[in-house]
């Protein structure tokens, strides 16, 4: 879960309800998300309940008057705002009568300055057809944050709809700034596979890759994997990963590589970005802390020979913890054949290793002697060559 | 001092006291900022809805137009 990207939404959603730009909140990205959605709601909840009598009368009356005519009060006098504001209290089958007898232009100006936590009844009574029209006016206007807001209260019909009204870019955004993420999984469950590999494209011509990384932050670990499979697919690994270094947003990326497939997993050593010191550090940093060296062991034995001088080097430098655990990974996974030729490179990785080895069970010990014995690198293995023996 | 006055001054545009975690992270200013924008929007909507009733009125058919006033005013 990036923090970052979360405070980032929320910034975007406020400014939404507070009618100001977004920019001008930037003094908000000290504080959390969950602060951020505290106050929004506060917000929100001020804003409707300001009025309330005001607005229960207006819906009582609309009870008097036929759907049509309901409709057309709706919209040449009430406008937009008062109607949302009103929605939540009509009767819901009142108020999807009147909702067929206005054009998609209004319903997406109501739904502009709806809150659909009180309007949820009418929402989730609308027929899928009219919801897509209404999403492809939102999209037009690119009133994401509005039907972020939606995601959460569409059955799978409707949100099939809209989604096929709105392009692989406007997904991304949507996604980004959407209510009820814990719901993101199904609703890209939905989406066939060619609009998964658009999607990830848009990422890449728009800059919106932190929008997909957020996207794969809030989808299940099988979904992740093959998002991770279909960036492969397309060519796009280099675009972000290069965008993961840049924004810092390795900890996003690199827990998805256990779910994608082998031949995924390796293409990420041909990758520009390994060739450089910093981001490689970066990356055995995050792979540590969410300990990921199962995934990511195979890859560095297909690095490039200087990213493996660079990778013996920073790991030389880890902490004895990470260097157990590597090599018990290795143990477990029978993974010798691919850290014992890094081990050879660098001398003082070597000497770190001394007390690892000494802490390693005789069986895992003899494994590993006898792995660099058939390699013909006992010699070149320094002190650890020794401790093997 | 200046701190609770701008905490208290968003908490009474909110109605309720603001989450305490921002509270701690914002200065005054920006607390004081914050509780601005909220009242402008407040007064932004109500004063929306006031013209907007007036406007519902001259719409509603005659035949309507007394029920719905008895009810609206």
């Amino acid at each position: 879960m990036s923090v970052a990207l979360e405070t980032r939404a929320e910034i975007i959603k406020l400014a939404r309800v507070l009618g100001t730009p977004a920019d001008q909140l930037g003094y908000l990205e000290r504080a959390s998300p969950d602060d951020l959605r505290a106050l929004r709601e506060q917000a929100t909840d001020k804003l409707f309940e300001g009025d309330r009598d005001r607005l229960h009368k207006l819906a009582l009356a609309s009870r008097l008057l036929p759907a049509g005519i309901g409709a057309g009060i709706a919209r040449w006098a009430l406008g937009a705002l008062l109607s949302a504001r009103v929605t939540g209290l009509l009767v819901p089958r009142k108020a999807v009568e009147i909702a067929k007898h206005l054009p998609s232009s209004f319903l997406a100006d109501i739904a502009v300055e709806l809150d659909p936590r009180r309007a949820r009844e009418v929402i989730e009574r609308m027929p899928a057809w009219q919801v897509g029209e209404v999403a492809a006016e939102l999209a037009r206007r690119n009133e994401h944050v509005a039907m972020g807001r939606f995601v959460g209260f569409l059955g799978d019909d409707a949100l099939q709809a809209a989604m096929e009204q709105i392009d692989d870019a406007g997904l991304l955004r949507i996604a980004f700034v959407m209510e009820g993420k814990d719901r993101l999984d199904h609703v890209v469950s939905l989406l066939p596979e060619p609009r998964l590999a658009g999607v990830m494209h848009a990422a890449d011509r728009g800059g919106l890759w932190p929008e997909a990384f957020d996207l794969l932050d809030h989808l299940s670990d099988e979904r992740r994997g093959a998002l991770g499979d279909i960036a492969a697919a397309e060519g796009l690994l280099e675009s972000l990963a290069q965008t993961a270094n840049a924004e810092g947003l390795w900890d996003v990326v690199l827990p998805v590589i256990p779910f994608m497939t082998e031949a995924s997993r390796l293409s990420l050593a041909r990758l520009r970005i390994v060739e450089d010191a910093d981001a490689l550090a970066a990356i055995l940093d995050t792979a540590g802390r969410y300990d990921l060296w199962a995934a990511l062991l195979p890859v560095v034995d297909h690095l490039p020979a200087g990213s493996r001088d660079i990778v013996a080097s920073l790991a030389a430098g880890f902490d004895a913890a990470v260097l157990t655990r590597i090599v018990a990974v290795a143990g477990e996974r029978d993974m010798w054949s691919i850290l014992l030729p890094l081990v050879a490179l660098n001398s003082a990785l070597q000497q770190r290793l001394v007390p690892v080895a000494s802490g390693m069970g005789p069986r895992s010990r003899s494994r590993a002697g006898a792995t660099a014995r058939e390699m013909g690198l006992l010699e070149r293995l320094g002190g650890f060559g020794a401790a093997l023996g | 001092m200046e701190f609770n006055l701008a905490a208290s001054a968003l908490g009474s545009e909110l109605g309720a006291e603001p989450p305490s975690g921002l509270v701690a992270v914002l200065a005054p200013d920006e607390l004081q900022t914050l509780a601005d924008s909220l009242g402008t929007a407040k007064r932004r909507q109500s004063e929306a809805l006031e013209r907007a009733i007036k406007d519902a009125l001259g719409h509603v058919p005659f035949v309507f137009r007394g029920a719905v006033e008895l009810i609206l005013l």
